[in-house]
Protein backbone atom coordinates (compact mmCIF):
# COMPACT_ATOMS: atom_id res chain seq x y z
CA UNK A 1 0.00 0.00 0.00
CA UNK A 2 1.07 3.80 -0.81
CA UNK A 3 2.54 4.71 2.88
CA UNK A 4 0.84 8.42 1.74
CA UNK A 5 -2.76 6.96 1.61
CA UNK A 6 -1.61 4.49 4.83
CA UNK A 7 -0.91 8.01 6.55
CA UNK A 8 -4.08 9.95 5.76
CA UNK A 9 -6.15 6.93 6.30
CA UNK A 10 -4.62 5.89 9.80
CA UNK A 11 -4.82 9.85 10.86
CA UNK A 12 -8.43 10.36 9.89
CA UNK A 13 -8.65 7.51 12.45
CA UNK A 14 -5.95 9.27 14.84
CA UNK A 15 -8.33 12.13 14.57
CA UNK A 16 -11.78 10.95 15.32
CA UNK A 17 -10.07 9.11 18.19
CA UNK A 18 -9.91 10.41 22.08
CA UNK A 19 -9.06 7.57 23.95
CA UNK A 20 -6.32 4.91 22.99
CA UNK A 21 -8.77 2.25 20.81
CA UNK A 22 -11.57 4.32 19.75
CA UNK A 23 -10.21 4.53 16.45
CA UNK A 24 -10.25 0.84 15.98
CA UNK A 25 -13.60 1.03 14.05
CA UNK A 26 -12.40 3.33 11.15
CA UNK A 27 -8.83 1.33 11.08
CA UNK A 28 -11.04 -1.89 10.44
CA UNK A 29 -13.68 0.14 7.71
CA UNK A 30 -10.72 1.46 6.32
CA UNK A 31 -8.15 -1.51 5.87
CA UNK A 32 -10.03 -4.60 6.53
CA UNK A 33 -13.45 -4.16 5.44
CA UNK A 34 -13.22 -1.49 2.43
CA UNK A 35 -9.72 -2.55 0.93
CA UNK A 36 -9.01 -5.78 2.50
CA UNK A 37 -4.79 -4.84 2.95
CA UNK A 38 -4.78 -6.88 6.67
CA UNK A 39 -6.77 -9.33 8.52
CA UNK A 40 -9.16 -9.10 11.32
CA UNK A 41 -5.83 -11.53 13.17
CA UNK A 42 -3.34 -9.02 12.26
CA UNK A 43 -5.43 -6.10 13.65
CA UNK A 44 -5.67 -8.08 16.51
CA UNK A 45 -2.03 -8.52 16.78
CA UNK A 46 -1.50 -4.80 16.29
CA UNK A 47 -3.79 -4.16 19.04
CA UNK A 48 -1.79 -7.18 21.28
CA UNK A 49 1.77 -5.44 20.20
CA UNK A 50 0.69 -1.85 20.48
CA UNK A 51 -0.90 -2.76 24.01
CA UNK A 52 2.63 -4.80 25.03
CA UNK A 53 4.73 -1.70 24.67
CA UNK A 54 5.64 1.27 26.36
CA UNK A 55 4.01 4.56 25.13
CA UNK A 56 -0.08 5.95 24.65
CA UNK A 57 -2.19 3.37 23.38
CA UNK A 58 -2.98 4.59 20.05
CA UNK A 59 0.58 3.29 19.24
CA UNK A 60 -0.89 -0.15 17.79
CA UNK A 61 -1.59 2.42 14.48
CA UNK A 62 2.51 1.95 13.96
CA UNK A 63 1.42 -1.89 13.88
CA UNK A 64 -1.04 -1.53 11.48
CA UNK A 65 1.40 0.79 9.30
CA UNK A 66 3.70 -1.57 9.57
CA UNK A 67 1.44 -4.69 8.58
CA UNK A 68 -0.21 -2.97 5.24
CA UNK A 69 3.69 -1.16 4.27
CA UNK A 70 6.60 -2.50 6.28
CA UNK A 71 9.12 0.13 7.22
CA UNK A 72 7.50 3.18 5.52
CA UNK A 73 3.90 2.21 6.51
CA UNK A 74 5.20 1.92 10.31
CA UNK A 75 6.68 5.54 9.58
CA UNK A 76 3.37 7.03 8.69
CA UNK A 77 1.67 4.82 11.77
CA UNK A 78 4.07 6.78 13.76
CA UNK A 79 2.84 10.39 11.97
CA UNK A 80 -0.45 9.73 11.88
CA UNK A 81 -0.35 8.95 16.23
CA UNK A 82 1.41 12.44 16.62
CA UNK A 83 0.40 14.86 14.01
CA UNK A 84 -3.38 15.01 16.15
CA UNK A 85 -1.50 16.52 19.10
CA UNK A 86 -0.23 19.66 17.58
CA UNK A 87 -4.05 19.95 15.67
CA UNK A 88 -5.78 19.76 19.27
CA UNK A 89 -3.86 22.84 20.46
CA UNK A 90 -5.37 25.31 18.30
CA UNK A 91 -8.15 23.00 18.46
CA UNK A 92 -8.50 23.65 21.86
CA UNK A 93 -8.05 27.24 21.96
CA UNK A 94 -11.27 27.77 19.21
CA UNK A 95 -13.36 25.37 21.51
CA UNK A 96 -12.50 26.21 25.07
CA UNK A 97 -14.77 28.27 26.06
CA UNK A 98 -17.92 26.52 24.06
CA UNK A 99 -17.44 23.41 25.42
CA UNK A 100 -18.66 24.57 28.55
CA UNK A 101 -22.30 24.77 26.92
CA UNK A 102 -24.72 22.23 27.82
CA UNK A 103 -25.51 21.28 24.01
CA UNK A 104 -21.98 21.08 23.02
CA UNK A 105 -21.07 18.87 26.38
CA UNK A 106 -23.85 16.53 25.91
CA UNK A 107 -22.80 16.25 21.93
CA UNK A 108 -19.08 15.00 22.97
CA UNK A 109 -20.48 13.10 25.88
CA UNK A 110 -23.01 11.12 22.88
CA UNK A 111 -19.73 10.63 20.56
CA UNK A 112 -18.35 9.11 23.46
CA UNK A 113 -21.05 6.52 23.72
CA UNK A 114 -21.07 6.06 20.08
CA UNK A 115 -17.06 5.26 19.99
CA UNK A 116 -18.21 2.89 22.87
CA UNK A 117 -20.90 1.33 21.00
CA UNK A 118 -18.75 1.23 18.22
CA UNK A 119 -15.33 -0.76 19.67
CA UNK A 120 -18.10 -3.31 21.13
CA UNK A 121 -18.95 -3.47 17.51
CA UNK A 122 -15.40 -4.07 16.05
CA UNK A 123 -14.72 -6.56 19.37
CA UNK A 124 -17.18 -9.26 18.10
CA UNK A 125 -15.62 -10.10 14.71
CA UNK A 126 -11.97 -10.02 16.26
CA UNK A 127 -13.35 -11.84 19.35
CA UNK A 128 -14.14 -14.78 16.94
CA UNK A 129 -11.68 -14.85 15.35
CA UNK A 130 -9.19 -15.18 18.31
CA UNK A 131 -11.21 -16.87 20.75
CA UNK A 132 -11.12 -20.22 19.50
CA UNK A 133 -11.43 -22.71 22.66
CA UNK A 134 -12.52 -22.22 26.50
CA UNK A 135 -8.93 -21.11 27.65
CA UNK A 136 -9.14 -17.78 25.35
CA UNK A 137 -11.90 -16.94 26.50
CA UNK A 138 -11.10 -17.27 29.91
CA UNK A 139 -7.91 -15.14 29.26
CA UNK A 140 -10.01 -12.87 27.67
CA UNK A 141 -12.42 -12.55 30.43
CA UNK A 142 -9.88 -12.41 33.31
CA UNK A 143 -7.78 -9.92 31.07
CA UNK A 144 -11.03 -7.30 31.25
CA UNK A 145 -11.97 -8.11 35.06
CA UNK A 146 -8.20 -7.63 35.90
CA UNK A 147 -7.81 -3.87 33.86
CA UNK A 148 -11.23 -2.69 35.17
CA UNK A 149 -10.76 -3.98 38.79
CA UNK A 150 -7.29 -2.56 39.10
CA UNK A 151 -6.36 -0.36 36.25
CA UNK A 152 -2.99 -1.76 36.02
CA UNK A 153 -0.02 -1.41 33.17
CA UNK A 154 -1.50 -3.64 30.14
CA UNK A 155 1.90 -4.97 29.84
CA UNK A 156 1.39 -6.92 32.72
CA UNK A 157 -1.97 -8.28 31.34
CA UNK A 158 -0.12 -9.06 28.25
CA UNK A 159 2.60 -10.90 29.65
CA UNK A 160 0.76 -13.30 31.71
CA UNK A 161 -2.08 -13.94 29.02
CA UNK A 162 1.54 -14.98 26.55
CA UNK A 163 2.81 -17.48 29.65
CA UNK A 164 -0.68 -18.63 30.14
CA UNK A 165 -0.81 -19.46 26.58
CA UNK A 166 2.46 -20.97 26.43
CA UNK A 167 1.93 -23.23 29.39
CA UNK A 168 -2.23 -24.41 27.99
CA UNK A 169 -2.53 -23.41 24.86
CA UNK A 170 0.87 -25.62 23.15
CA UNK B 1 5.97 -1.62 18.33
CA UNK B 2 7.42 -2.73 15.24
CA UNK B 3 9.83 -4.97 16.85
CA UNK B 4 7.30 -7.05 18.15
CA UNK B 5 4.99 -7.05 14.75
CA UNK B 6 8.12 -8.22 12.85
CA UNK B 7 8.08 -10.89 15.44
CA UNK B 8 4.53 -11.60 14.93
CA UNK B 9 5.07 -12.18 11.19
CA UNK B 10 8.16 -14.19 11.52
CA UNK B 11 6.97 -16.62 14.37
CA UNK B 12 3.82 -16.94 13.35
CA UNK B 13 4.29 -20.57 11.88
CA UNK B 14 6.31 -21.45 14.90
CA UNK B 15 4.03 -23.72 17.26
CA UNK B 16 5.49 -22.68 20.40
CA UNK B 17 5.59 -18.81 19.70
CA UNK B 18 1.66 -19.31 18.34
CA UNK B 19 0.58 -20.67 21.57
CA UNK B 20 1.68 -17.41 23.38
CA UNK B 21 1.17 -15.31 20.38
CA UNK B 22 -2.38 -16.75 21.18
CA UNK B 23 -2.83 -15.72 24.88
CA UNK B 24 -2.05 -12.18 23.81
CA UNK B 25 -4.56 -12.21 21.14
CA UNK B 26 -7.36 -13.08 23.37
CA UNK B 27 -5.81 -11.13 26.24
CA UNK B 28 -6.41 -8.20 23.34
CA UNK B 29 -9.76 -9.00 23.00
CA UNK B 30 -10.18 -8.74 26.88
CA UNK B 31 -9.01 -5.05 26.71
CA UNK B 32 -11.08 -3.46 23.61
CA UNK B 33 -13.56 -4.87 25.67
CA UNK B 34 -12.25 -2.71 28.79
CA UNK B 35 -12.00 0.13 26.49
CA UNK B 36 -15.86 0.11 25.56
CA UNK B 37 -16.68 -0.85 29.24
CA UNK B 38 -14.40 2.20 30.55
CA UNK B 39 -16.52 4.83 28.10
CA UNK B 40 -19.51 3.09 29.10
CA UNK B 41 -19.25 2.98 32.54
CA UNK B 42 -19.65 6.47 33.69
CA UNK B 43 -23.27 6.68 32.31
CA UNK B 44 -24.29 3.45 32.89
CA UNK B 45 -23.88 3.22 36.47
CA UNK B 46 -25.53 6.59 36.93
CA UNK B 47 -28.64 6.83 39.38
CA UNK B 48 -30.53 8.12 36.57
CA UNK B 49 -32.40 6.27 34.23
CA UNK B 50 -32.92 8.85 32.09
CA UNK B 51 -28.79 8.43 31.36
CA UNK B 52 -28.71 4.68 31.63
CA UNK B 53 -31.33 4.55 28.68
CA UNK B 54 -29.76 7.48 26.82
CA UNK B 55 -26.50 5.74 26.86
CA UNK B 56 -27.84 2.69 26.15
CA UNK B 57 -29.99 3.98 22.66
CA UNK B 58 -26.81 5.90 21.79
CA UNK B 59 -24.31 2.76 22.22
CA UNK B 60 -26.55 0.86 20.80
CA UNK B 61 -27.74 2.60 17.71
CA UNK B 62 -23.82 3.03 17.31
CA UNK B 63 -23.29 -1.02 17.06
CA UNK B 64 -26.18 -1.25 14.82
CA UNK B 65 -26.32 1.21 12.02
CA UNK B 66 -22.31 -0.43 10.79
CA UNK B 67 -24.29 -3.30 10.66
CA UNK B 68 -27.58 -2.65 9.50
CA UNK B 69 -26.93 -0.58 7.02
CA UNK B 70 -23.25 -0.31 6.11
CA UNK B 71 -22.35 2.87 7.77
CA UNK B 72 -18.64 4.00 7.99
CA UNK B 73 -17.78 5.08 11.81
CA UNK B 74 -16.53 8.40 11.25
CA UNK B 75 -20.85 8.96 9.99
CA UNK B 76 -22.05 6.87 12.75
CA UNK B 77 -19.81 9.95 15.09
CA UNK B 78 -21.33 12.89 13.08
CA UNK B 79 -24.87 11.10 13.89
CA UNK B 80 -24.03 10.67 17.58
CA UNK B 81 -22.92 14.19 17.55
CA UNK B 82 -25.92 16.03 16.47
CA UNK B 83 -28.31 13.74 18.60
CA UNK B 84 -26.25 14.25 21.31
CA UNK B 85 -26.87 18.21 20.23
CA UNK B 86 -30.72 18.15 20.05
CA UNK B 87 -30.97 14.82 22.83
CA UNK B 88 -28.92 16.43 26.46
CA UNK B 89 -28.18 14.65 28.91
CA UNK B 90 -29.97 14.93 31.69
CA UNK B 91 -29.01 16.88 34.99
CA UNK B 92 -27.44 14.96 37.83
Amino acid sequence: MNPLLVFLLLLKASATSFSGLTSMPVVRHDFVETRHAMTDRQLNAAVAAGRTAPGPNGLYLVSVGYFVAGWPGACAGCAACLVPAFLIIPLLHYLGRRADRPRVKSAIQAVTLAAAGLVIGVTVPLARDALTGWIPVAIAVASFFFLVLTRRETLWVMAGAALVGLVALR
Amino acid sequence: VVLLTSGYQAWQHNAVAMAAIAGTLAAAVGLMATSAWQLLAPSLVARDWRRVVRALAIAGAAVWLPLGFGMSPVAVLGLAAVAGFLWQEPEQ
